[in-house]
């Protein structure tokens, strides 16, 4: 990491003061969006077909508040 | 076409063999099939092959060839990296953490080329969820160069530019974070195209670095590159930052040679660290073009330095937040075992992923924390502004920039295992994709017998240019019609 970090402190050498951040670099890219017009979307089936663990129509997770069983 | 040399034809003769009916699709896919199956356990270019899946599509292409309503691509195999989502067909990424995942919908690409008329091969070998720059960090194998089997043949899309180069694929589509289709295309002497970034939708490719992945083809020839563009090029529903702008057919003008084009050659990408033999090449690959009519002049990018700390503060930035989403819950690698959410998170997490891709998640974790946002991450956003407004100016004066692909040709499996030298092969790269233009690698000879690729960078939206420039160039030399022996 120390190395990687090293890499990356040149740019604390570059004068950017007043230089507005760059997050897309094309401007013809801005988010556009569609017509609220809904259409066909995954079924479930496709949506649960890699669960690693399910039950129903449900993804199965281990307990997320203590250490038993949710 | 002689049955031997069958699969280093290039698309454009293949699609006329078969609508001249010399070849079957099917038998274009089965030598195919047959040449992966013979050549392909010493490359390692293949995660998987798809000999059913190929065989209903060259049967659905051959009805379209005889009905008469074919085009350039219908029939015609190819071969996609294993990051592009393929429906029914296991995507990996390369990754332990998606071993088993079968996506349930086409990347936008894999729907285009089947729409096209494509018949998949396969899926391609990548480093690691694409983080990589010699397709070593696969979870599952390296590939190698067909050039010379103890080298690597770059990365992050190793797998397709070697399939391209071995012959195991006449096209395959690679994705470029920042030189992952032209770095492997210049170490297997291809013609690799990373798109400005928005032409090509994104949905489907399983995301690394958003503001920087591009879609784009690996091919032999630079009209096949422009062939495979006319397919997957335009915008997309599905991706919010796809262009709005209609396709265009990039074969209109592709031989209309250089006479008056302005190019520009950058003396910072001549410097330090760059093999003096690939410089050499470089610059007389320009008086060549010189030779063909082009106007040469010098343009200074001195920002053009600092892309490598900018990409390696964005690039895992932008990977930390988009590999959050590897929980084990909805798909992947998972430890159902563990006695609560967070235990079964840290394990699923450490478990699924390889060194390379934790390092990035780590680096752009802490690029992104409070307290050292600015100095990294906002800091990189600023200097990528410079970099763009550097290469808007460039483009002012001249319509395209020649520089090398890579600072040197294919090194050894193993050879290279700190990080941050592995990162100094995307130096001439990766401003690119910080500025979102498109690039281009075409070979442009060897140095004791390994490729060495021209890079032509151009502004936004200038690929037909790219691409016309490249012909000239390819049409003048003879290193698209060289090959490896088998």
């Amino acid at each position: 990491m120390a190395g990687l970090i090293a890499e990356v402190s040149v740019l604390q050498n570059i004068d950017t003061s007043g230089v507005e951040p760059t997050g897309h670099a094309v401007e013809e890219v801005h988010s556009v969006m569609r017509d609220d017009i809904s259409s066909p979307a995954l079924t479930v089936a496709d949506v649960l077909l890699n669960a690693p663990r399910r039950e129903g129509d449900y993804f199965r997770v281990p307990a997320v508040m203590d250490n038993g069983e949710g | 076409m002689a049955d031997q040399q069958i699969h280093y034809q290039s698309v454009r003769q293949m699609s006329d063999a078969l609508l001249a009916k010399e070849i079957s699709a099917a038998e274009l896919a089965d030598a195919h099939f047959k040449r992966i199956a013979d050549l392909d356990g010493r490359v390692g270019s293949y995660l998987a092959v798809t000999p059913d899946l190929g065989h209903e599509q060259a049967a659905a292409a051959q009805s379209v060839i005889d009905s008469g309503n074919a085009g350039p691509l219908t029939g015609v195999p190819m071969q996609l990296k294993d990051n592009l989502s393929t429906r029914g067909v296991t995507t990996t990424c390369a990754s332990l953490m998606l071993e088993h995942f079968v996506p349930p919908y086409d990347a936008t690409v894999t729907s285009a080329l089947a729409s096209a008329g494509a018949v998949l091969l396969g899926k391609g070998n990548l480093d690691e969820f694409a983080m990589g720059s010699s397709t070593e960090t696969s979870a599952y194998k390296p590939t190698r160069n067909p050039w010379d089997l103890d080298r690597v043949p770059g990365g992050s899309s190793g797998g397709p530019a070697a399939s391209v180069a071995g012959g195991l694929a006449p096209y395959s589509l690679g994705s470029d974070t920042g030189g992952s289709i032209r770095q492997p295309a210049s170490f297997c002497g291809i013609v690799g195209l990373k798109p400005t970034y928005g032409l090509v939708s994104r949905y489907g490719l399983i995301a690394f670095a958003s503001s920087l992945d591009q879609i784009g083809p690996l091919t032999r020839t630079v009209e096949d590159a422009a062939l495979v563009m006319n397919a997957i090029a335009g915008p997309d529903v599905n991706d919010s930052t796809s262009i709005s702008r209609p396709a265009i057919d990039y074969t209109i003008g592709l031989k209309d040679g250089v006479k008056g084009l302005r190019i520009g050659i950058v003396p910072e990408y001549f410097g330090e660290g760059i093999d003096p033999e690939i410089a050499r090449l470089t610059r007389e690959a320009i008086k060549q073009l010189e030779g063909l009519g082009a106007d040469v002049s010098e343009v200074s990018l001195p920002n053009s330095k600092a892309a490598l700390a900018v990409y390696y503060v964005l690039s895992p930035s932008e990977c930390s937040a988009n590999l959050a989403r590897y929980d084990g819950v909805k798909y992947g690698f998972s430890t159902p075992d563990a006695p609560n959410m967070m235990a079964a998170l840290e394990a699923t997490r450490d478990g699924g992923f390889g060194i390379e891709v934790k390092r990035r998640i780590m680096m752009g974790t802490y690029a992104l924390s409070a307290g050292y946002y600015d100095a990294y991450y906002k800091k990189a956003q600023q200097v990528r502004t410079l970099i763009r407004r550097e290469f808007d100016a460039a483009f002012e004066k001249v319509d395209v920039l020649i520089t090398p692909t890579t600072p040197t040709t294919a090194f050894k499996l193993g050879e290279i295992q700190d990080p941050v030298v592995m990162h100094a092969n995307d130096v001439c790269t990766v401003p690119a994709n910080i500025a979102g233009i498109p690039g281009i690698s075409i070979p442009c000879g060897t140095i004791d017998g390994l490729p060495v690729g021209l890079q032509l960078l151009g502004a936004h939206l200038s690929e037909a240019t790219l691409l016309r420039a490249a012909y000239a160039y390819e049409q003048a030399t003879p290193w698209h019609t060289q090959h490896p022996a088998d």
